[in-house]
């Protein structure tokens, strides 16, 4: 996949370079370039081969009828640049001096005719083609809010010869999971440091205060606190220990596992908390003695996991449901709880490590802010997933998919 | 007119119809964004949504003189008249979307620092949601002149008015288990209502294509059961105890 996106690319970077040196309209550039400078498109993917226009014409009347996957070899030199264009991630669009748009590929035209939203990134276009005929190099970032929020960027330049400016072009660029990706670094190393920090720092004082005070009851209590904060430094690294063993771990140590069983032992496990909290547990299990393959004591944990955020985030008289249930091909456990709920916004990004909603909340509900990562991590070493629904104020509900092996079967 | 005005003409009204699809998009996104700022409590986000209403302004604007533009020169009729009135009248309506979005951001800076119950927060994103369906909804109507999707809007709105009802309803209960001040309460049911009246003026948008694909004009409903002495229609009379106000109707005469 790599090589490809990176010949891919390297073929868009050659069409602009060359529709800056070359012949306005991008058509008469094509046909020019494919015989003598550039690479012929196909050579990126396949093996090396070097065509004139007129032998790539004849070419193609040659093999017209042949096998499909021929198909794209045999077309002109042309259509395969256009097809090379098309397949890329990246909007391209070419415009005159007029301001008359003259070339552009597929998902420039998706954008160019978009409404809500994208239609913004089109205004982008538009606006940036403008000034880029004046002579500008520009860039700018477009952001759009509305659920599924989207990114793009998009650059112009203009096309010149001679110093003289015969159009414009521009490439736009769908930013969205880059920024993700750079968020989730940035937050890893916010969030790994307050995680690990914040109880050193406690414990710090702790022990100050307890140097300078002699007073026995006052030691005592300040013992005792310095105890929780150790606790709770033991827990992150307990869960840092258990997530890179998962991490290592994937597709090993398999045994039959009966889920129902798995279920019932964590909602036990969780049912003193529970009581505590005043919180009900329900568990229902809609499916006959499932076994598969997996690891119970992982199963368990990542249940566990669930079972203990869903109590954690409940109100008292709140309830927890669990359920499980045989699909085709899967079972699902789901849990289900009537609490405060997960906006929209953090759904995709709690199952990241160390990942806090509410970060000054995190340290009254206790917790390490690895749990969801580790059950993602579970099913995912099982050959499943996990998701989420929730509304705030509504309660949430994850779902644990686990795909069954119909010969691990019993 | 000769060939070559009118084709002249019908690629100003594609103009012009683009950049309602742009103002469109700017004032949905701008709803979009004003309720991250308002659940994120982020108060220069709210500043920048603001201050970036004064494009929605401007664009607003533009479409407007270039309409005025084209009725002076052209003096169009029939189709090609009502289309350029009703782009006149739907930019009217985006504009106000651009400005109530700035609305909430304006509530979100009185209500800084209030801790929300989870349930309204659920509301007020479950309200921004619906807000936008209706809004991308009108300008689908509007690009594919498509008025049985127009006509459908008021029903489709019902939903967010039972939204906007739910909310009132959800805040005078927490005011007592939450115990929120009055200051955030009115701000909350404040905001709560410019949601509702986002909902309306998609319904507006809505009724300005009905008349520009059919000449038909929904908004005289009203008037034409004046006129008749007809009662009015009975859900505008039926106003709930708990709600300040269910009557999302709007007379945009």
């Amino acid at each position: 996949m790599m090589p490809l996106v990176i010949g891919v690319l390297l073929v868009a970077g050659g069409a602009i370079a060359g529709v800056a040196l070359e012949r306005l309209r991008l058509r008469r550039w094509l046909k020019a370039v494919a015989g003598s400078r550039n690479p012929d498109p196909a050579d990126a993917a396949g093996p090396p081969r070097r065509l004139s226009v007129r032998g790539a014409v004849a070419d193609a009347h040659r093999r017209a009828g042949i096998a499909d996957d021929a198909r794209l070899s045999a077309e002109t030199a042309e259509q395969r640049i256009v097809a090379s264009l098309d397949a890329l991630q990246s909007g391209l669009v070419l415009c005159d001096r007029s301001g008359r748009v003259v070339a552009r590929n597929t998902v420039a035209t998706v954008l160019l005719e978009a409404r809500h939203g994208e239609a913004l990134v089109a205004g982008a276009i538009k606006d940036l083609l403008e000034r880029a005929r004046a002579g500008e190099r520009v860039t700018t970032s477009v952001d759009l809010h509305a659920e599924p929020r989207r990114s793009y960027e998009v650059k112009a330049g203009p096309v010149e010869r001679g110093g003289e400016v015969l159009g414009a072009v521009a490439l736009v660029r769908d930013t969205t999971e880059q920024h993700r990706i750079e968020s989730v670094r940035r937050d890893f190393v916010a969030n790994v440091s307050h995680e690990l920090k914040t109880p050193i720092g406690a414990l710090s004082l702790l022990a100050d205060s307890l140097a300078a005070d002699p007073d026995p009851e006052v030691a005592a209590h300040l013992g005792g606190r310095m105890q929780f904060e150790i606790q709770r430094v033991a827990n992150t690294i307990d869960d840092l220990l258990t997530l890179a063993m998962l991490e290592d771990e994937s597709g090993r140590g398999v045994e039959p596992v009966d889920v129902g069983a798995v279920v019932a032992a964590a909602v036990d496990r969780i049912s003193e908390t529970a009581e505590q909290g005043a919180v009900e547990v329900r568990l229902s299990n809609r499916s006959d003695a499932v076994w598969l393959p997996g690891s119970r004591l992982h199963l368990e944990s990542a249940v566990f996991n669930l079972l203990d955020n869903a109590v954690k985030f409940s109100e008292p008289g709140g309830r927890v449901d669990v359920v499980v249930e045989a699909a085709v091909g899967a079972l699902t456990v789901s849990v289900a709880d009537t609490g405060i709920g997960i906006p929209a916004a953090e759904q995709s990004r709690i199952f990241e490590r160390f990942y806090r909603i509410d970060r000054a909340r995190s340290r009254s509900t206790g917790g390490t802010g690895l749990g969801l990562s580790i059950v993602r991590h579970v099913a995912l070493n099982h050959g499943g997933d996990v998701s989420v629904a929730s509304r705030e104020g509504l309660g949430a509900k994850f779902t644990l998919t686990l795909p069954l092996d119909p010969e691990e079967q019993p | 007119m000769s060939e070559q005005t009118r084709r002249g003409f019908h690629a100003e009204i594609d103009e012009i119809s683009d950049l309602i699809m742009q103002l469109a998009a700017r004032a949905g996104d701008a709803v979009a964004r004003a309720t991250s700022a308002l659940l994120a409590s982020d108060l220069a986000e709210a500043q920048q949504i603001i201050d970036d209403d004064d494009l929605i302004d401007m664009a607003a604007i533009e479409v407007e003189e270039k309409c005025q533009s084209l009725l002076a020169l052209q003096q169009p009729m029939a189709g090609d008249l009502r289309q350029i009135l009703a782009a006149m009248w739907i930019t009217g309506e985006l504009e106000r979307t651009g400005g109530l979005a700035c609305n909430i951001c304006k509530g979100a800076r009185r209500m800084f620092r209030t801790e929300l119950p989870p349930r309204l927060r659920g509301l007020i994103a479950e309200m921004n949601e619906e807000a936008i369906r209706l809004i991308r909804l009108s300008v689908d109507s509007y690009s594919e002149h498509d008025a049985a999707l127009a006509s459908a809007l008021d029903d489709i709105d019902d939903r967010l008015d039972s939204l906007h009802r739910t909310f009132v309803k959800t805040l005078l209960e927490s005011s007592r288990t939450h115990d929120l001040d009055v200051q955030p309460s009115v701000q909350l049911a404040l905001i709560a209502r410019y949601y509702e009246r986002i909902g309306d003026h998609a319904v507006n948008i809505s009724d300005r294509v009905r008349y520009m694909v059919s000449g038909v004009m929904p908004w005289r409903a009203g008037l034409a059961r004046h006129r008749v002495g007809d009662e009015p229609r009975t859900h505008e009379l039926s106003a709930e105890a708990a709600d300040i106000s269910p009557n999302g109707e709007d007379n945009p005469d």
